[in-house]
């Protein structure tokens, strides 16, 4: 069964509340019964008791009527009386017998219809004994009326002999219905008693079986809660076991699954509990192992640092000495700087000097420029005549050449003529010859116009080399007028940096000053320092002892 | 160095006066010597038979005729007659030759022949022709260097044989 605890504490409750509303309804109705027979009982008595006490009145009335009646005629016989009077006996005696008698009926009607609907049987019997005791009343009536009747219709006669001679008898059957009145009433209160007593057994009854109902119904609570209890408490207490096996430091159990109640819910959410647990104490585990390894290392580091510290402060220690040989090499610097300086304005002088000669060097290449210029234009001119003399030496070639030609034609002619051109080709050989040397001659002058071309291409190549050279001479000689004019600011410039040098030294000295007190300061902090580093290794060590114990916690877990 | 040239000049001046005013060894001696014309083709030298030339011009210009061989480098007008130019450079085998060349008019010749050539070295004299042939050229005969007798020619020439040329040409 699956159900709900909050559903089966709910129907638990459901059921004990039925219970208790079916046991209330109950005692009500018990009550109730007992009330309708007390009221029914308390009405009955009491109507036909005030019925009895009617009848007695009634009796009682007659009695007196008739004794007045007598009394009336006893003293009428010795006077007179009116006889009005004795009329009015008859009468009203008449209308009490009638009276009485329907008290009577009623009362033995009523008799009757209560013991046909009597609660009980005792109060039947009882109903039964008062009607036997109603019906002897009766009886009696009967008598004393009849003999009443008689007495004092001889009243009326006036009889008196009659009314005397009955008289006893008359007196004895009404003190008769009179006792049988008392016995009536005895016999109700028998009546009554016998209601009391039925009314108290009701009373009893309903008492007791509210009671058994009581009983019932605290058995069936307990049940109930002995029901509940198993459904609920057990179940319960697997958990509550299990959670103390948790809490012991044992997370390897895993409670099984009940159902889909919150017991089943709630043991699935301690399982994942646990099992998160475990994580976390492996976790944890792990954690407190790697805290162990840091905290040793941290106490490590921190011996390191002690020794690191104690090596910073002879480091300290030597940077102090250090600064102070500084201080020696920062006067000595700015003395060096002032001779510097000194040495720096000598060469700004010198560069001055140096300045106006290479001015004067440029405007030599300047001239000297100018007169390779020149130089190269006469060349120029004395190429122009070679070229005069080669076109000379053309014509002089090619006249030789004709002469050849026309030497060749004599020569021909001559041998043409025979004998007698005999002198003749010896004079056009002549010529010939002449022609020949002559242009070898030209060849000779030729080669050498050559020379003097390649000579002069030569000189003019050089001479503009020259002139290029002087050019970049001058060129030169500017940038090094230019240099030595920044070489000359460069110095003055190196002699304001000389000057700044010596006052930086001198704002080095103070601040060196400043770095020794802060070397103190160094020293002092160095101190605290190891101080520090002492307490940091205490604490590691204390770190470390927390390590162990946490992992000795962590260890309890069994995973 | 122009002292050098005055030196030099004077010296060949000095030297050609002397030889003009000696006498020659060989004018002593009358020997029949045969004239050639000694014209350069190339490397070659080619002696024509003096007699057979009948003057030396430089080469005029030619104009080509149509159809003809190379070896006829064309026609040109001379003294009023039309002259079939020949390259002889070509005829001997040897190349076109010079466009600047000379031109060596021949005699006696119908049409009127003139051969172009690359220059006209000089006229040499020699004692006697030889015989032999050379190949079956239009070449006569090798004549070594030093025969001449004047000394203008100092190389040795081949002497062409000029009917043979103009009548394979003419033909």
């Amino acid at each position: 069964m699956s159900l709900s605890i909050g559903k089966r504490i709910l129907f638990g409750f459901v059921a004990a509340s039925l219970i208790v509303a079916l046991l209330g309804a109950y005692a009500l109705r018990q009550i109730a019964t007992v009330r309708d027979m007390t009221d029914t009982i308390v009405s009955r008595d009491i109507g036909v008791l005030r019925q009895l006490d009617d009848l007695g009145n009634v009796s009682r009335n007659m009695g007196l009527v008739r004794r007045n009646a007598v009394i009336a005629v006893l003293t009428s016989s010795q006077g007179s009386a009116p006889r009005q009077q004795q009329d009015d006996y008859l009468g009203g005696w008449r209308q009490n017998a009638t009276e009485l008698e329907r008290l009577l009926n009623i009362i033995a009607a009523e008799v009757k219809e209560y013991r046909a609907a009597s609660i009980s049987p005792e109060r039947a019997t009882a109903w039964i004994r008062f009607g036997s005791v109603i019906d002897e009343v009766s009886e009696s009536f009967r008598q004393v009326r009849t003999a009443s009747e008689v007495q004092l219709q001889a009243v009326n006669a006036k009889d008196i002999a009659t009314v005397e001679g009955r008289n006893d008898e008359i007196n004895r059957l009404h003190d008769g219905l009179l006792r049988s009145i008392g016995n009536a009433r005895t016999a109700l209160d028998g009546v009554i008693g016998v209601g009391q007593k039925s009314v108290r057994e009701v009373y009893e009854a309903s008492r007791l079986s509210i009671a058994i109902t009581v009983i019932a119904s605290v058995i069936l609570s307990i049940l109930v809660t002995i029901l509940i209890s198993r459904a609920v408490v057990r179940p319960l207490e697997n958990v509550m076991r299990f959670v103390e096996r948790i809490g012991a430091g044992d997370l390897t159990g895993r409670l099984e699954r009940t159902g889909q109640d919150e017991i089943g819910r709630l043991g699935a959410t301690l399982n994942g509990m646990a099992a998160g647990l475990a994580d976390l104490a492996r976790t944890n585990r792990a954690a407190t192992t790697d805290l162990n390894a840091a905290a040793a290392e941290i106490r490590a580091s921190a011996q390191e640092q002690a020794a690191s510290v104690e090596e910073q402060f002879a480091a300290v220690q030597e940077t102090a000495a250090t600064v102070d040989e500084i201080t020696h090499s920062g006067a000595q610097i700015s003395k060096r700087a002032s001779e510097v300086i000194a040495t720096a304005q000598a060469a700004a002088q010198t560069a001055r000097s140096g300045l106006r000669a290479a001015t004067d060097t440029a405007k030599a290449m300047d001239s000297i420029r100018e007169q390779g210029e020149a130089v190269a234009g006469n060349i120029v001119s004395l190429s122009e005549k070679t070229q005069a003399i080669g076109e000379i030496i053309v014509t002089v070639n090619d006249i030789s050449e004709r002469t050849h030609l026309l030497a060749l034609n004599a020569a021909i002619e001559a041998a043409a003529a025979g004998e007698e051109g005999r002198s003749f080709a010896v004079v056009a050989s002549e010529m010939k010859l002449l022609a020949d040397q002559a242009k070898q001659a030209t060849v000779q002058v030729r080669g050498i116009l050559g020379e003097i071309q390649r000579g002069i291409n030569a000189s003019v190549m050089l001479t503009e080399e020259a002139v290029k050279r002087a050019a970049a001479g001058k060129t030169r000689t500017d940038s090094t007028v230019r240099t030595i004019e920044e070489m000359a600011a460069r110095v003055e410039e190196g002699v304001q940096t000389f000057q700044q040098i010596v006052a930086s030294t001198n704002q080095q000295q103070l601040g060196i000053e400043q770095v020794m007190g802060a070397l103190q300061n160094i020293r002092q902090a160095s101190q605290q320092t190891a101080a520090g580093t002492r307490e940091v290794e205490t604490a590691s060590a204390n770190l470390t002892e927390l390590a162990q114990g946490l992992m000795a916690l962590a260890e309890r877990y069994r995973l | 160095m122009r002292a050098a040239l005055e030196a030099q000049r004077d010296t060949l001046l000095d030297a050609r006066a002397a030889a003009l005013a000696a006498r020659s060894p060989e004018a002593e001696r009358t020997v029949a010597t045969e004239g050639f014309l000694v014209c350069a083709c190339g490397s070659e030298r080619v002696g024509l038979p003096l007699t057979a030339v009948a003057g030396v011009t430089p080469l005029p210009p030619c104009t080509a005729l149509p159809g003809a061989p190379t070896t006829l480098r064309g026609i040109c007008a001379m003294s009023g007659t039309i002259v079939s130019v020949l390259d002889l450079s070509a005829c001997l085998g040897l190349g076109t030759g010079a466009e600047d060349g000379h031109l060596v008019r021949l005699r006696a010749q119908e049409p009127a022949m003139a051969l172009a050539v690359e220059r006209v070295v000089g006229i040499a004299r020699i004692e006697a022709r030889p015989a032999d042939s050379l190949g079956d050229g239009p070449l006569l005969g090798y004549v070594p260097p030093g025969s001449d007798r004047t000394g203008d020619v100092r190389d040795g020439f081949s002497i062409l044989d000029l009917p043979a040329l103009l009548a394979r040409f003419l033909t």
